[in-house]
C-alpha cells in the first residue's frame, strides 16, 4: 500500500530511487504548492489587517524571518487610516518582546537604545511640522518579567502647520537576533495617538503585532539561494529525530530535535536568493 | 416641773430632728450643687471641643495655643492639646519631647549658653515656659488618642503645627481662566494676596479665621484642583545647628525637601550602606535612622553572629558620614541629615592599628563588599568614603562593584584628599560616582583629589555632623563637630542626595537619566539636589495624574512650544523651576519621560 504522505527515514536510497516515484512527485507537488502560497503571502504582506475603519498601528509585515546570532531584523511601524480632521499630533507606542529571541542594541546598558536603532518615520512630519522624538527606551515589563518593552514617542511642536492625516511610517526599529531558534510574537503592549488640538484628545485605534521566525539557514547546498532542492532536502527528512542514525541537525531548522512541517515551512519561507550561508 | 421637763425634751428633740434635717438638707444641697457644677463643667469642656476654633489670641495663627485657651488641658479633657508630635496618640514620645526640651532649657540656664527658641507647642499650659509642669499634664493623658473631629476641624491634629488664620491657598486646574478664578474669589469673598506662577496657586485672605468649612466648599468648584490652609512649617528644621549647615542650603536641600515632598513621609525607606568605622547607635541625633536589623562588623568571625552586630565607632568617621546622610531632622537637637527618613546600614571595616591610626585592610574590605553583595536586595546606595590613590583596579572589588551596579545599587566614593588630578580607587572605577570636595566658593578644596577626573563636586569643607559624644572635644560636648575639607564628607553628601533621588524616582527606572547615579552638574559641577531630583520626580511630568507620562502629557507641552499665548507654568519643565517659556527644550525633556509609570 502506498502512503499518500510517506514517512521518510534517511538514509533510504531504495525509497528515494525505487518504485515510489509517483509518491515522491506528490510530495514535491504538495510542497511546491505550499511554498507558492507562502511566497504569495510574503509578496503581498499588506495585510488587510490594516484595512479597518479605525486607524491601525501595525508592522509592515505580519511576520519576519531571520537567523540566530546577531542578525538584524529591520521592522517598520506604520499607521493607516488616520482620518481625524485635526490630524495626528503625537504618538507613543510600546513594543513587547522576548529578550531571549531578540534585543535592541544598548552597548552601555543604560536602558536607551543605541543611536540609529530606533528612528522616526516620515509620516508625523510630512506636513512640515517640526517633530521631536524620544530615544528608544528599553524598560522592564512589570507585568511579565520574561519580556521587555521598547517605548518610543514623537510629538509635533506647536499647533501649526496642520498635522498629517491618512497613513505612513511612524518609526523604524532594528532588532538583533539572539542565539535562540524558534518563533516569537512581538506585540504592541500599549499605544496612544493624540490629535493636534490644545485639548489633546486620544484617538481610538487598533494594533497588530508580528511574528518573528528565527531559523537556521535554508541554503543547504550553499549556492546563494534557497530553492526547491533545499526544501526537498528537509522534506525528505520529515519525521526524523535526533535519535535516528544519520541525523543531521542542519535540517532541524527550529532546533527542536525533530524534522517537522515547521522545518519545511521555515525553509520554504527563505525561498529565493539569500546570503545566509555566509554567516550561519 | 416634770411637765416642763417633758415639754423641754420634746422641743429639744424636735429641734434636733429638724437640725438633722437641716444638716441633711445642707449636704444634699452641697452635693447637688457639686454635681451640677461638675456636670456643667463637663458640658463646658465638651462645648469647648465641639465649637469651631478661631484665632483666640489674635496672633494670626490657629494652633494649639488657641485650643488650650478654649480647653485648658490641665482642667478639661483635651487630648489634642497635649499631642505635641501630632501623631494622634499620647504616649511616652510626647512626654520625652517636652521633657528633653525642659532639660535643655535647664542646662542652658546653668551654663549660660544661648537659650533655645521658646517652643509654644511644648508649652502645654500656655504659661510661656516649658518645664516639668507641662510634662506632668501630658502624663495624665498617656494612652489616650485624639478623636476626630474636634474644634470644628476634621483633623484636629492640624493644630499641632498650626495654620495661618484668615488665609487659604487655592490651586486651579490648568484650564482655569482668569475670569473663572475671579469668579471663585468673589463668590467666597476672598482677596488675593499673591500668586505662585510655578505651581498655579493663589494665596488669599478670607473673612473667616478658620477656613475649614470654606475650604470644603471651594473644593467643589469645577475649576479648582486643590484648596488648603496655609500650614505653618517650622523653620526648615529646628535642629540648632541648621544655620551652620551651609552645604545643605548650597545644594538646595530645603527646596528639595518641600517641593519634592521628601520630608520624612516616604512610605518605604531608602537604604544606604556605609562601609566605614561603624556608627554610634547611642547617639541622640542618629539612632532613629540607623538600621535595627542590618549592620556588620567585618572583623568578627561569622560564628559569632551577635558580636558581628557590634559596630561601635571608636573613630567617629562613620558616625560623621551617617549624620550627613541621615541625622534625625527636625528633632530640636543636633544637626539635620539630608534625609528625614532613611535606613542607614553601617558596616564596620576600619580598625585602629598599633600606631593609633584607623585603616581598612583589603581583606576586611572584601568581607564588607561580599556582605553588601549578599544583601544587595536591601541596599539602594553604597557610600564608600575611603580610597587608595594610584590604584585603578582590584579584580575582586571590581567584581563586587560590577555586580552591585548590575543590581541597581548606586555606588558613591570619595575621590581622595591628596590634591591629585586623578581619583582614588574605588572612586575611579567607571561604575562608581567619584566625588571631589568643594568649599564655600563652589570650587575644589585645595586638598581634594579628582581635580580632572571626579564626576561631581559636593560640599566637603567646614561640614558639621554627628560624632560620638565621647569623641566630641569642643566646648559644647553636644555630639556634633566640624570637620575640615574632605572628600569623605562630599561623598556622603552625594550619597544622601542619591537616597533622596531614589525616594522620588519612578518604579523600575532603567533609563540612564532616571537611575539616580548620574548627577547633573551645575556651575562648577557642584551637586544640586533640587536639579537632580527634579528631573526624576515622575509625578511632575504626569500632569493629568494618569499614573503614566502618557501622550497627553507630552503633547500638552509640545503643542505649547513657541506659543506665548498658550504659556502655562505647569508645562514649563525646563530648566529647573522654569524659564518663562515653552520651547523644544521643554518638549524634549517631557518626551524623554514618555511611557514612564509613576508610583
Amino acid at each position: 500500500m502506498r502512503l499518500k504522505y510517506p514517512r521518510i527515514c534517511l538514509p533510504n536510497k531504495a525509497f528515494k530511487k525505487g518504485g515510489v516515484v509517483f509518491g515522491l512527485f506528490q510530495v514535491k507537488l504538495a510542497f511546491v504548492l505550499i511554498s507558492l502560497s507562502i511566497l504569495a503571502f510574503l509578496v503581498n504582506p499588506k495585510v488587510a489587517l490594516g484595512q479597518t475603519a479605525q486607524p491601525n498601528i501595525f508592522f509592515l509585515k505580519s511576520f519576519y524571518l531571520s537567523y540566530p546570532g546577531g542578525y538584524p531584523v529591520t521592522t517598520q511601524v506604520k499607521l493607516s487610516n488616520f482620518t481625524d480632521p485635526d490630524g495626528l499630533g503625537a504618538f507613543i507606542f510600546k513594543v513587547k518582546y522576548d529578550p531571549n529571541f531578540v534585543s535592541i542594541t544598548d552597548d552601555n546598558g543604560d536602558g536607551v537604545a543605541d543611536s540609529g536603532k530606533v528612528t522616526p518615520g516620515v509620516f508625523l512630519g510630512s506636513t512640515g511640522k517640526q517633530v521631536e522624538c524620544s530615544d528608544g527606551f528599553i524598560d522592564p515589563d512589570n507585568t511579565d518579567s520574561t519580556k521587555k518593552l521598547l517605548t518610543f514617542s514623537c510629538v509635533t511642536i506647536g499647533l501649526t502647520p496642520a498635522a498629517p492625516t491618512g497613513g505612513g511610517y511612524l518609526a523604524y526599529i532594528n532588532f538583533t537576533t539572539k542565539n535562540r531558534l524558534g518563533n516569537t510574537t512581538l506585540t504592541f503592549s500599549s499605544t496612544e495617538l493624540a490629535d493636534n488640538t490644545i485639548d489633546v484628545n486620544l484617538v481610538p485605534h487598533t494594533t497588530s503585532g508580528f511574528q518573528l521566525i528565527i531559523t537556521k539557514c535554508g541554503d543547504f547546498d550553499r549556492n546563494g539561494s534557497v530553492n526547491l532542492d533545499d526544501i526537498f532536502d528537509v522534506a525528505y527528512r520529515y519525521g526524523a529525530t535526533s535519535a535516528n542514525p544519520g541525523w543531521n541537525p542542519v535540517y532541524d531548522m527550529d532546533g527542536n530535535g525533530t524534522i517537522t512541517l515547521d522545518d519545511i515551512f521555515n525553509t520554504a519561507y527563505q525561498y529565493g536568493p539569500t546570503p545566509c550561508a555566509a554567516f550561519t | 416641773m416634770q411637765h416642763l421637763h417633758n415639754n423641754f425634751m420634746r422641743k429639744t428633740t424636735a429641734i434636733l430632728a429638724n437640725f438633722r434635717k437641716i444638716i441633711l438638707l445642707g449636704i444634699a444641697i452641697i452635693s447637688l450643687t457639686t454635681i451640677i457644677f461638675l456636670v456643667s463643667k463637663q458640658n463646658s469642656t465638651e462645648a469647648a471641643e465641639i465649637q469651631t476654633i478661631t484665632d483666640q489670641n489674635a496672633d494670626g495663627r490657629i494652633n494649639l495655643i488657641d485650643a488650650r485657651i478654649l480647653s485648658p488641658p490641665e482642667t478639661t479633657s483635651c487630648p489634642v492639646c497635649v499631642d505635641v508630635n501630632g501623631d494622634k496618640t499620647i504616649n511616652q514620645t510626647d512626654v520625652d519631647l517636652v521633657q528633653r526640651y525642659a532639660d535643655q532649657t535647664a542646662m542652658v540656664t546653668a551654663t549660660e549658653l544661648p537659650k533655645p527658641k521658646y517652643k509654644s507647642r511644648y508649652d502645654v499650659n500656655n504659661d510661656k515656659v516649658v518645664n516639668l509642669s507641662d510634662v506632668a499634664i501630658i502624663k495624665n493623658y498617656l494612652g489616650q488618642t485624639v478623636g476626630d473631629p474636634a474644634f470644628g476641624l476634621d483633623n484636629p491634629s492640624e493644630l499641632t503645627f498650626g495654620f495661618m488664620a484668615n488665609d487659604i491657598l487655592i490651586k486651579f486646574k490648568p484650564e482655569a481662566t482668569d475670569l473663572q478664578k475671579q469668579s471663585v474669589f468673589a463668590k467666597y469673598d476672598l482677596n488675593p494676596k499673591r500668586t505662585f506662577q510655578t505651581i498655579n496657586t493663589t494665596n488669599l485672605t478670607a473673612k473667616d479665621s478658620n477656613v475649614e468649612q470654606m475650604q470644603k466648599q471651594i473644593l467643589k468648584e469645577s475649576v479648582v484642583q486643590s484648596a488648603q490652609k496655609s500650614y505653618i512649617f517650622e523653620l526648615l528644621t529646628d535642629d540648632p545647628h541648621w544655620a551652620e549647615q551651609w552645604g545643605h542650603q548650597r545644594i538646595r536641600i530645603p527646596e528639595t525637601w518641600f517641593a519634592e515632598r521628601t520630608t520624612g513621609r516616604t512610605p518605604n525607606k531608602v537604604r544606604v550602606a556605609i562601609i566605614d568605622t561603624g556608627a554610634d547607635y547611642n547617639h541622640y541625633d542618629l539612632g532613629a535612622n540607623l538600621s535595627q536589623t542590618l549592620r556588620r562588623n567585618v572583623q568578627i568571625d561569622p560564628v559569632w553572629p551577635f558580636e558581628q552586630q557590634d559596630v561601635t565607632d571608636e573613630a567617629g568617621h562613620g558616625t560623621f558620614m551617617a549624620g550627613i546622610i541621615g541625622a534625625t531632622t527636625n528633632n530640636n537637637s543636633g544637626v539635620a541629615g539630608l534625609n528625614w527618613n532613611v535606613e542607614i546600614i553601617p558596616i564596620k571595616a576600619a580598625f585602629i592599628n598599633v600606631y593609633g591610626e584607623y585603616e581598612m585592610p583589603l581583606p576586611y574590605l572584601y568581607v564588607a563588599m561580599e556582605w553588601v553583595f549578599l544583601n544587595h536586595s536591601n541596599i539602594d546606595v553604597l557610600n564608600m568614603s575611603y580610597g587608595i590613590p594610584g590604584v585603578t583596579s582590584d579584580p575582586n572589588i571590581d567584581y563586587y562593584l560590577d555586580a552591585l551596579d548590575y543590581f541597581g545599587v548606586i555606588l558613591i566614593a570619595a575621590a581622595g584628599n591628596l590634591g591629585r588630578n586623578d581619583s582614588s580607587y574605588p572612586a575611579n572605577n567607571p561604575r562608581v560616582v567619584s566625588v571631589a570636595s568643594s568649599g564655600l566658593d563652589d570650587n575644589f578644596c585645595p586638598n581634594s583629589s579628582g581635580r580632572q577626573s571626579a564626576d561631581i563636586l559636593a560640599p566637603g569643607d567646614q561640614i558639621i555632623s554627628t560624632v560620638p559624644p565621647d569623641l566630641d572635644l569642643d566646648i559644647n560636648h553636644d555630639g556634633v563637630e566640624y570637620a575640615g575639607c574632605g572628600t569623605s564628607q562630599a561623598a556622603a553628601y552625594v550619597s544622601g542626595v542619591a537616597a533622596l533621588c531614589k525616594a522620588v524616582a519612578p518604579a523600575y527606572p532603567l533609563r540612564s537619566d532616571l537611575k539616580c547615579n548620574k548627577f547633573r552638574h551645575n556651575g562648577y559641577g557642584r551637586l544640586d539636589a533640587w536639579a537632580t531630583i527634579w528631573y526624576v520626580n515622575c509625578k511632575r511630568f504626569d500632569n493629568n495624574s494618569s499614573g503614566t507620562v502618557d501622550v497627553i502629557d507630552i503633547a500638552q507641552v509640545a503643542f505649547r512650544s513657541n506659543s506665548p499665548q498658550l504659556y502655562n507654568v505647569l508645562y514649563d519643565v525646563y530648566p529647573v523651576g522654569g524659564d518663562g517659556k515653552i520651547d523644544i527644550s521643554d518638549a524634549y525633556v517631557q518626551v524623554s519621560r514618555s511611557g514612564i509609570r509613576c508610583q
